[in-house]
């Protein structure tokens, strides 16, 4: 049988083709080898944030990138609160413009979350709004971060005595989350 | 001295066992808090008032005294049963030549006139370089403070009481230094005036905190005590330094008002009640948290969030004259509740 040079060009381009195929085949095994989906590489996190009467705590669900150490899902964590909640009806619980420069947890569970000064500078005072402050902080780091015990604040890594002249943040702070979300 | 023959305690001065142990002594009367240092580490106590804290260098115990810590003539006095449970044995051996104090035995009930409440100091928040939460329109927290701060003395003092200010115009003042002048004044009563913030606008009502002490378990109490630099955390060892300077503010600060939050919570709860009746605002609720301005207050004291300035309307009334006089008459009646309460009960 003979094979014109027609054919012969066109057999070579669907072996070719067929080939290189499978390289993108192997290459995408390579990049993905556990295939592809949607949040593949991510992971869920849960933010509470207040009603806007400041009653109780709604939940959202977040995904982002999953972090092996826990000080830097800490951060993620608190890097999605502070983009606020979705949900408009809902409270933001950070400050505008609030940067979270890194979240530490010792070995003893204390999380020292260090913040930017934003958030001394933007939050709005009053004893409430400092209140929701730190307890969704906390709660946010408590629920998604098994390590963390209790939160301390920091502000570009000092500490600080007050936040708007109410709440006292020279301590950690620790509270029974069933009592925060019933 | 011969009231001294029907007592039943015994105490020692806390001069004495400084000077038995080496170390100096130290008493801050508007603090009510002291302390005796000596080479190997610190004993913290509030008197009057039962909490201690002892810190060496193996070792930290804190605890409250079944017998309170007593004040005579200006110098604090520890039971002896206290230096006996708290104080290694080391330590007693020098202290035992010591020869206790009698002094008259705490009356069983404390029995309280009705004038112990006579005093009272409203604490208007913020001020000065501190203007507080921000309303609309340039309305300021510390201004609206201020004027509902005037008229509830005004209300008061037409009700007999003696009323104090911690501020009387536009200046900052430091939190502790609010609720020291009321210890100062030897206040029955310490209230602090402030308007509410949040983060969204449509948030409205009124609110009254007292000191919580949820926070202040042991664990907690262990971490505030490495926090003030008091313990230092060594790599697998606990290694302790004492502080130069200060008391413990933290630790000790906290449970000046720890004997006072029982009454402060009654307080809080008439006080709420009366003030959404005569504003008919929405009583939203009464709460405990960690407030600097009530840490250090040795009297009932609590903190009263008037309405939120961040919610227009709110705001609105906030500003307006008659509706601060129906704050000030509002809070005035809780008052007034309390106190005659607090007297029946006696």
């Amino acid at each position: 049988m003979r094979i014109s040079s027609k054919e012969r060009t066109f057999y070579m381009y669907l072996l070719w083709t067929v080939l290189s195929l499978l390289f993108v085949g192997f290459l995408y095994k390579l990049v993905f080898p556990h295939g592809f989906s949607l949040h593949r590489g991510m992971v869920k996190i849960f933010l509470y944030f207040p009603t806007e009467d400041l009653s109780s705590y709604k939940k959202e669900i977040r995904w982002v990138r999953f972090r092996n150490d826990p000080q830097d899902l800490a951060k993620l964590v608190l890097e999605e609160l502070a983009k606020g909640p979705k949900n408009a009806r809902l409270s933001p619980v950070l400050p505008v413009g609030t940067k979270i420069n890194g979240v530490y947890i010792a070995s003893d569970g204390t999380a020292y979350a260090d913040f930017s000064e934003e958030f001394i500078k933007n939050h709005p005072g009053g004893s409430a709004a400092e209140r929701i402050t730190v307890e969704a902080v906390f709660i946010a780091l408590k629920v998604n971060v098994p390590k963390v015990k209790r939160v301390k604040f920091l502000v570009n890594g000092k500490e600080i005595k007050e936040l708007r002249g109410h709440l006292d943040m020279t301590l950690p702070f620790s509270f029974r989350l069933k009592s925060l979300l019933k | 001295m011969m009231a001294f023959l029907l007592a039943s305690a015994e105490y020692l001065s806390a001069s004495s066992i400084a000077s038995a142990l080496g170390g100096e002594f130290d008493y801050s009367p508007y603090q009510g808090r002291g302390r005796i240092v000596f080479d190997e580490g610190a004993f913290y106590f509030q008197s009057p008032g039962r909490a201690y804290v002892l810190v060496l260098e193996d070792t930290t115990r804190a605890g409250f005294s079944d017998r309170i810590i007593r004040l005579f003539r200006g110098i604090p006095y520890l039971p002896v049963e206290l230096v006996e449970a708290v104080f290694p044995s080391r330590f007693l051996k020098k202290i035992s030549s010591l020869k206790p104090v009698v002094l008259k035995a705490e009356p069983k009930s404390e029995k309280i006139e009705p004038g112990d409440y006579k005093v009272v100091v409203i604490d208007p928040g913020h001020g000065g370089k501190d203007p507080g939460a921000l309303g609309p329109r340039g309305l300021k927290e510390k201004d609206v403070v201020l004027a509902i701060a005037k008229k509830l003395k005004k209300e008061l003092e037409s009700r007999g009481f003696v009323v104090y200010l911690t501020r009387d115009s536009d200046y900052y003042i430091p939190l502790e230094k609010r609720s020291e002048f009321a210890n100062r004044k030897k206040a029955g009563i310490f209230i602090s005036i402030h308007a509410n913030a949040s983060f969204k606008k449509k948030t409205k009502g009124v609110e009254v905190y007292y000191l919580s002490l949820e926070a202040t378990d042991s664990e907690a109490r262990a971490v505030a005590a490495m926090e003030n630099g008091l313990i230092d955390f060594g790599e697998g060892r606990r290694q302790i330094k004492i502080e130069e300077e200060g008391y413990l503010p933290l630790i000790l600060g906290d449970m000046a008002q720890t004997e006072y939050v029982e009454e402060s919570i009654v307080l809080a709860e008439r006080v709420l009640k009366s003030l959404s009746r005569t504003t008919r605002a929405r009583a939203r609720f009464i709460k405990g948290a960690r407030f600097v301005v009530l840490e250090h207050a040795m009297m009932p004291a609590v903190l009263v969030e008037t309405g939120y300035i961040t919610n227009p309307v709110e705001a609105q009334k906030l500003a307006d004259e008659e509706y601060q006089w129906k704050v000030a008459r509002g809070i005035a009646d809780g008052v007034v509740k309390f106190v005659k309460e607090m007297v029946e009960k006696r």
